[in-house]
């Protein structure tokens, strides 16, 4: 048997529920020597912002127990060199597309979000408010609800693509600021972003990253990530895109009985660059292996009944 | 100079692993394919057989040929600990080759300067070297620095080459006392000439180097380092600042680890 794992998220459409971590997973094209991208059930790309950045000095990266630590500082080339240089990269895979952008008014988020859709063959745009590396980018947006649905407001103006926004675990507030993402117009949520974190040699007494704080990703903070999607999908009726620490087909079918319709893989992809098309195989041999028809029938069921419980 | 990525993770048999001093280790991985397009200066990650410590270590390559590959490590922090615990017949994930390599330049009055565990992409430099000419007659020099006496390695191999070697530690206890660019000076002083430098070891070392090199218009070569995430370009984590007017910084496993020192900008700008 060969179970169903595609699904659709707003208008995407997935031949199955795995898609990237924006940031971990270059533009795609590094990933080609490993094997073929279009087995993704989409792409999902490096945030870009209307300027080019630099980001932070080093070193950037740290490690800490099943873990890694960056402060990257959302590098990158700017959207209008992003455009140039991927365009016709872009064009020529057959899966959906999402590019991740960030910025720092709504406005700035907008143009960007404008400047993809009409110039570019993108179908997705995940809105980030909540990279913890940029002291000015985002973050404000992250963690109070009017704030981050204005993003959305001013975003949704400008495209009718399907739009994602990414949530930082770094707040209370997420289910009350997706509630009102969703009604300005957001098409799924994505949960989570990087823990804000830190790092010190205590023989030398400095932080092991030049930004001194970072975010913190990779198996440690699955757990974390898994509450907030089973938080989430309690409140929620659009897709939720779960990630956070997801390394193996356990880890993503986890995700989908929390709730998630889809995972994207992050971290994951720094060791073990196969890890993506792993993980898809691993999913459909656990399915089939157990009789599941398709992926749709695991998402939500999680069971919280108790042997104990005899009210 | 670029040569073709073999990137695919493979799981490489440890043919030995052992201390040849304490906390250095020599390890050999059984390589079946395809090793002499390994250029000196490329490096490999290797994934450590743990579920706490996941980011791949980066390594020089020390030697590669005849299904063999070789690097040489110091022990340092808990991945090195972990790696040096790795017996024969056990298998690891290894990517490589990865990253550029040193430039082939004229061999004429060419110098390789090598500080502490550096001396290991420039002892690979040499044996390419010396297989591909006359090392007695062809005018390069070696410069090797180290803390004392007992940190210099693959010294009697590198004398087999024939290379015209010189020797200085920190301390004094063996050659000149000083570092490595101290002694080129000196040899300068006496009227060497110098048409390019090599050079791998520690930041401050390169960057006395770039400086010299600049002020003697010397064009050199440096294998740099920095602390990396994947080691592919996927996590843009192992950036160098750079003097360049379209990007602050390069990034060390993709764009490097050999930079030339020129580009590199040393000073916080
Ligand atoms: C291109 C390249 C080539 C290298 N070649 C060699 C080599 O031939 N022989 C050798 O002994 N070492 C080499 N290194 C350094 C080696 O990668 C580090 O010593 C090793 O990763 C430390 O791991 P650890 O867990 O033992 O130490 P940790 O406890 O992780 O750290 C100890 C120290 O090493 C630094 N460090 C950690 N990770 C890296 C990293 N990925 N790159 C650079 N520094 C790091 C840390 O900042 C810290 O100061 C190379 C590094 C690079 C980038
Ligand atoms: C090196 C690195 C860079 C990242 N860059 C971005 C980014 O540009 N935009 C973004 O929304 N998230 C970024 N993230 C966060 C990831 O997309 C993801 O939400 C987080 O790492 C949790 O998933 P993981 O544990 O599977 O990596 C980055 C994470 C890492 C480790
Ligand atoms: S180590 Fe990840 S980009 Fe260089």
């Amino acid at each position: 048997m060969k179970p169903d794992l595609s699904i659709h998220i707003g208008q995407l459409m997935m031949k199955n529920p795995v898609t990237t971590c924006s940031g971990t997973f270059g533009q795609g094209d590094i990933f080609k020597d490993f094997f073929d991208i279009n087995q993704l059930g989409a792409l999902t790309t490096k945030s870009v912002t209307l300027k080019p950045k630099n980001g932070n000095p080093p070193p950037r990266i740290a490690e800490t127990p099943s873990g890694y630590l960056n402060a990257i500082g959302l590098a990158n080339p700017g959207v209008e060199a992003f455009i140039k240089k991927y365009g016709t990269y872009f064009e020529k895979l057959s899966i959906p597309v999402i590019v991740s952008i960030a910025g720092t008014s709504p406005e700035e988020y907008a143009e960007v979000a404008l400047r993809l859709t009409q110039r570019m063959p993108v179908q997705g745009i995940e809105i980030n408010i909540s990279c913890p590396n940029v002291r000015d980018e985002g973050l404000q947006f992250a963690f109070n609800p009017k704030a981050a649905a204005s993003v959305v407001k001013a975003v949704r103006k400008k495209t009718a693509l399907t739009l994602l926004i990414k949530l930082s675990p770094n707040t209370d507030q997420n289910v009350a600021i997706a509630k009102a993402c969703i009604s300005e117009g957001a098409d799924a949520i994505c949960a989570i972003n990087t823990l804000q974190a830190m790092a010190i040699d205590v023989n030398t007494r400095k932080p092991k990253l030049a930004n001194i704080t970072g975010g913190l990703s990779g198996p440690a903070v699955k757990p974390v990530a898994l509450r907030w999607v089973y938080e989430l999908s309690r409140h929620i009726r659009v897709p939720i895109v779960g990630m956070g620490g997801i390394a193996t087909a356990e880890d993503a079918l986890e995700f989908i009985v929390a709730g998630a319709t889809a995972v994207a893989v992050g971290t994951a992809n720094f060791y073990n660059p196969c890890a993506v098309p792993e993980i898809i195989h691993g999913m459909k041999s656990w399915l089939s292996s157990r009789k599941i028809k398709s992926i749709g029938l695991l998402r939500n069921t999680l069971r919280t009944e108790s042997i104990y419980n005899h009210k | 100079m670029k040569s073709k990525i073999i990137e695919k993770h493979r799981s490489l048999l440890v043919l030995s692993n052992r201390q040849i001093q304490k906390n250095f280790c020599l390890m050999q991985l059984e390589c079946p394919e395809e090793t002499d397009s390994i250029l000196p200066g490329q490096f490999l990650t290797v994934v450590l057989p743990s579920k706490e410590s996941l980011i791949p270590r980066p390594f020089s390559i020390l030697d590669a040929g005849k299904s063999k590959i070789t690097i040489f490590y110091k022990i340092l922090g808990k991945g090195t600990q972990l790696l040096s615990l790795i017996k024969k017949g056990e298998f690891l994930k290894v990517l490589f080759p990865l990253g550029n390599a040193f430039p082939n330049v004229p061999v004429n009055h060419l110098v390789l300067l090598s500080g502490g565990i550096g001396c290991v992409p420039i002892f690979f430099y040499m044996k390419r070297l010396a297989q591909s000419h006359k090392t007695d007659t062809c005018k390069v020099k070696v410069y090797l620095g180290a803390s004392d006496a007992d940190h210099f390695f693959f010294l009697d191999q590198m004398k087999r080459w024939k290379f015209d070697i010189s020797l200085s530690t920190d301390n004094g206890s063996l050659g000149k006392k000083g570092t490595c660019l101290d002694a080129l000076k000196e040899d300068m002083k006496q009227g060497k000439k110098v048409s390019a430098m090599l050079a791998c070891g520690p930041y401050p070392m390169l960057k006395a180097v770039a400086h010299f090199g600049e002020d003697r218009r010397i064009p050199a070569y440096l294998a740099m380092e920095q602390v990396m995430g994947c080691g592919f370009g996927a996590c843009m984590g192992c950036a160098v600042p750079v003097k360049d007017k379209k990007q602050a910084y390069k990034m060390v496993c993709m764009d490097g680890p050999v930079f030339e020192s020129k580009e590199i900008q040393w000073e916080p700008g």
